[in-house]
């Protein structure tokens, strides 16, 4: 272990290989930021430049670049309310409240902070325990990711305890839009009425932006004059860039723990991803916070929730490509093409006759997710400024970035479509007291919920009982039902507990 | 406000200055070789009636070739990878529009939505064409676009753990006999090319399942939930390498000549009639100038051909099949492979 | 008003209830058929409205409120909502046609009166600066082929296109 470490810092510190990771970090935290480029785009871009190095020093510049975009996306989360990356969606719901109150730079701290610490648990993870944890990734079949996204589903019922009804719809809608398309097990048109801008499905990228970015602007359009004046004087106190004292980070110790390990634990399972653990991490935050209500309304807990797992995310999912030779992700998989044509196939032959790899790999995270926070609070001040633009100015350009992200997920103008429609009738549906949070939830988990207990159905032959019976469904499960039936059972407790 | 519009475009043009360098692959030899194009061409002096067809047609104007699927897939590198040596036949550039969608039918709706004047093309696979086999799309792909050359051809292959109790065909399709029911193979489509290789395999003694995740498959077969996948070789090389899978069967006429396939039986010495594997080739839309079309075919031969592109199929395996297919020989295998997948799939 | 929007949601449910039993094929016993989940997921939703449809109306009933209450229609056709609505309704219709550089252009300014601008001129400036930018970015930059759209707007677009320096 110590070894490893040492021949990593020895690799990163080498003087042109430092420069290039902070060009790496700087280039994947503004293409992180800019709605539209994924991480994985993020990573194709910075390709080029890869081809270029030594294999050893490339996989290093793009595991920076990598790492350093689901940060980015945090930042636009932050302060316009859109999402950069889609794993960062989590983070508006608290970080956007907290930028509307002034709050920005905090807020940004507490993302940048996280997205460090969870990047770090997961470099060491990824370093120490690889190989233990690939084969506790391995154990994760079908029915095990059913469960894992029912899990996620299952915080339905306490999103918004004041009315469980309508976020459930808003929930069950989600997971309805999700159907729409070809069906992930047999191809079939669903819900599509001979449309196919219909049959690819609706993307989550373009009703996040749509849901998130276009409601806010269209919000402030529908407020009453004097707005501008308003906003222009709190525009100039939100480009303050306070940091979060000690105190206040040391206060969100336990969520940053517990968002870090299950964001490396998610991003390890193949068939999951940064954006599933982000929401899965925000929902158990949720259920299990101290005081609930309070999420989403512009706590650090809820950031720190969202951008520790999805950071520690993008290093759980290097874990099967080193241990296994299966990326865990697009953006891994971009890596091992590249590699390829470097002539080195990434896998576990490569980690135990060149733990160099491995080395480099584990250095690179460590190096990137400490100089990111310094990189990426330099890029937040300049955004920032953007801010203190006229809202008039500000606000069309809002939806204007909103709808080139939209439309170059796919470079598709039904995406600008589906956003603006999004947008449109995402306004109502929140006016009417529906939850757009859990209609996304739903969105994001849908098909991973279905298409997994489908493929267990088929494997097992139909047997329901060999689907549930299988231990680590079963646990998972068991804590499923908690959840879902705890809200309802907790008022007659507290009765029951009151006439006792 | 001055100030602020400044700061703004100062930070646009520091990170298109970033960017710039980073698209530099695909967009780079735009102004320098314009002028060679005409000496590039005439140099050639193979394949001379093509080439004689081809100096009626002067290229003025970036060449576009939209790819149906995302940045950084094995569609997209591959296109990529040509386009690069295009440019330099054609002295222009080419440009690769991403247009994802629809499992590619997007891409290809877009393509014939364009002007047919001999700039805009297409890559596509088998993929489009089974969606509208399937009944998943109703646009007509097989009557629209028209095959212009073939750029390369993959295989593919089955694989399962190194665990399983079976280690060639014949052992699996005893024990798929002895436990009916009880194998299954993953796939990534299940009206795909990989299912038809599973159905034209086994007859029925081995159902395919569904993948969403490539990635979820691998792991799958390593873990012991589904049996075998339907693959292609480049994808688990690694897993191969490190002995976590082991090959069951190739779907080829002949054994790879790949660094641990030798001992791998293949679909020829079977006898099995099972060779699907993805094709990847360049479509023209109707109205497309004849000439344009001729001298598209004459560049991209060169291309294929060229130390560039041949060096990179090595690099991903993609070398163990013929993949240069002129117009008329790739006409016919597109559309042996529309009669064949239609009478597999075409049912519903 | 939430009450109008359960029903027509509650309608649309059933209807595609059965509409999606009508496009897949039955299943076999060892797949569920691509209309399960989706019927599972409409049954509840059908459920959970007839109850936020009951719920509503009896608190209505308790407090004595119209169906319309707390929402003004008068009011709404009038309100800068709506047509920042239509707006961006219209953005989405015509990028396609005309092209990212006119719709970027003409929606920004459009907007920015919308949010209170009145210079009009000072507003077209920042717009034609603001859409060149956002091209430069996007599609120098970044290699992003934004819509170019269809006829005379598409030779525009091309005649672009060739003028960036990279």
């Amino acid at each position: 272990m110590f070894d490893l470490f040492l021949t990593g810092m020895k690799i990163v510190f080498t003087p042109s290989t430092f420069l290039l990771l902070v060009a790496g970090t700087v280039l994947g935290v503004i293409f992180g930021a800019m709605p539209g480029v994924s991480a994985s785009m993020a990573v194709a871009l910075a390709l080029p430049f890869a081809y270029a190095m030594d294999p050893i020093i490339a996989i290093a510049f793009l595991v920076s670049v990598y790492c350093a975009s689901i940060t980015g996306g945090g930042i636009t989360a932050i302060l316009f309310r859109i999402p950069g990356t889609p794993s960062s969606a989590p983070t508006t719901f608290d970080g956007y409240p907290m930028a509307q109150r002034g709050e920005a730079g905090k807020a940004l701290g507490f993302s940048l902070i996280a997205s460090a610490f969870g990047g770090l648990v997961a470099a060491f993870a990824m370093a120490l325990i690889s190989p233990q944890l690939a084969s506790v990734a391995l154990q994760f079949g079908p029915s095990e990711l059913f469960a894992v996204s029912f899990l996620g589903l299952s915080v339905l019922s306490c999103l918004d305890s004041d009315n469980i009804v309508k976020t459930l719809i808003s929930g069950l809608l989600g997971l309805l839009l999700a159907c729409v398309g070809m069906d992930p097990m047999l191809g079939i048109a669903r819900f599509t009425w001979g449309s196919s801008t219909l049959l690819s499905g609706i993307e989550m990228i373009p009703v996040m932006i749509g849901l998130f970015a276009v409601t806010e602007v269209l919000k402030q359009t529908g407020k009453p004059r004097k707005v501008d004046q308003a906003d222009s004087t709190s525009g100039s106190s939100k480009t303050n860039t306070v940091l979060p004292s000690f105190k206040e980070v040391w206060a969100t110790k336990t969520t940053m723990v517990r968002a870090s390990i299950l964001g490396t634990v998610v991003g390890i399972l193949p068939g999951a991803g940064a954006t599933i653990a982000s929401f899965l991490s925000y929902a158990i935050e949720k259920k299990v916070s101290k005081h609930p209500e309070k999420l989403g309304t512009g706590i650090p807990d809820g950031i720190v929730a969202s951008e520790a797992a999805n950071n520690a995310a993008t290093g759980g999912s290097m874990v099967p490509l080193l241990s296994l030779g299966i990326p865990g992700g697009n953006a891994a998989a971009i890596m091992m093409t590249a590699l390829v044509i470097k002539g080195v196939q990434v896998g576990p032959m490569l980690v135990k006759t060149q733990p160099d790899y491995l080395a480099s790999v584990f250095g690179s995270m460590f190096l990137t997710n400490i100089i990111m926070v310094i990189v990426a609070m330099g890029v937040a001040k300049v955004f920032a400024k953007i801010l203190s633009v006229p809202y008039s100015i500000l606000g069309p350009v809002i939806i204007m970035m909103a709808a080139i992200g939209a439309y170059a997920l796919n470079n598709n103008t039904g995406d600008v479509a589906l956003m603006a429609g999004a947008g449109i009738i995402g306004y109502m549906f929140v006016k009417l007291g529906y939850n757009s949070a859990a209609l996304v939830l739903g969105l994001v988990l849908g098909q991973m919920c279905e298409s997994n207990f489908r493929r267990a159905y088929t494997l097992t032959n139909g047997s329901l009982a060999q689907i549930f019976t299988k231990p680590i469904t079963a646990v998972i499960m068991i804590c499923c039902i908690v959840m879902l039936v705890y809200p309802f059972v907790k008022p007659l407790i507290v009765k029951n507990k009151k006439t006792a | 406000m001055k100030k602020q519009i400044a700061v703004l475009a100062a930070m646009a043009m520091g990170i298109s200055a970033l960017a710039l360098t980073g698209c530099g692959s695909s967009s780079s030899s735009s102004s320098s070789s314009t002028t060679t194009t005409a000496a590039a061409a005439a140099e050639g002096g193979e394949a001379a009636a093509a080439e004689e067809a081809a100096s009626d047609w002067e290229w003025e104007r970036n060449v576009e070739i939209i790819c149906p699927w995302g940045t950084g897939g094995g569609a997209d590198t591959t296109l990529r990878t040509f386009a690069t040596a295009l440019e330099k036949e054609l002295g222009v550039s080419v440009v690769v529009n991403n247009k994802s969608g629809a499992g590619g039918v997007t891409g290809v709706q877009f393509a014939v939505s364009q002007p047919a004047d001999g700039y805009t093309y297409l890559l596509c696979t088998q993929s489009p064409m089974l969606a509208q086999i399937s009944g998943a799309t109703d646009f007509d792909v097989y009557g629209q676009i028209h095959p212009l050359c073939q750029l390369v051809h993959d295989c593919n292959i089955f694989v399962t753990s190194s665990k399983s109790p079976y280690n060639n065909y014949e052992e699996l399709k005893e024990y798929a006999q002895a436990n009916p029911g009880s194998v299954k193979c993953g796939v990534m489509t299940i009206t795909g090319l990989d299912a038809a290789c599973v159905i034209a395999g086994f007859e029925g003694d081995v159902e395919a399942v569904a993948y969403t995740e490539g990635s979820q498959l691998n792991a799958d077969v390593i873990g012991g939930h589904v049996d075998l996948a339907c693959v292609g070789p480049a994808e688990v090389s690694a897993m191969l390498e490190s002995g976590d899978m082991k090959v069951i069967m190739t779907c080829t006429e002949e054994r790879l000549t790949m660094a641990g396939f030798e001992d791998v039986e293949c679909a020829g010495e079977l006898g099995l009639d099972c060779f699907y594997g993805p094709a990847r080739g360049i479509f023209y839309t109707d109205g497309t100038p004849e000439e344009a079309v001729k001298a598209f075919e004459a560049a991209a031969e060169k291309a294929v051909a060229s130390e560039e592109f041949q060096t990179w199929t090595a690099q991903q395996g993609l070398d163990q099949r013929q993949g240069w297919l002129n117009t008329a020989d790739y006409t016919e295998s597109w559309d042996n492979d529309y009669a064949d997948l239609t009478a597999m799939f075409g049912a519903n | 008003m939430d009450i109008i929007f359960s029903v027509v949601l509650g309608i649309f449910c059933v209807y595609l209830f059965f509409l999606v039993g009508a496009e897949s094929p039955a299943a076999t016993p060892t797949e569920l058929g691509a209309a399960f989940w989706p019927r599972i997921i409409l049954a509840l939703l059908i459920f959970l409205i007839v109850v936020n449809i009951v719920k509503t109306l009896r608190q209505q009933k308790e407090s004595g409120e119209s169906l319309m209450a707390g929402f003004n229609v008068g009011e709404f056709l009038k309100s800068k909502l709506l047509i920042g609505m239509i707006i961006v309704a219209i953005l989405a219709i015509v990028m396609p046609t005309i092209g990212f550089i006119p719709s970027c252009f003409v929606f920004l300014i459009a907007y920015g009166t919308l949010l209170g601008e009145r210079r009009i001129a000072y507003l077209a400036v920042v717009s034609l600066v603001i859409t060149a930018i956002l091209y430069l970015l996007f599609q120098g930059g970044l290699d992003i082929m934004l819509p170019r759209g269809t006829g005379v707007f598409r030779s525009f677009a091309l005649f672009f296109e060739t003028k960036l320096p990279f």
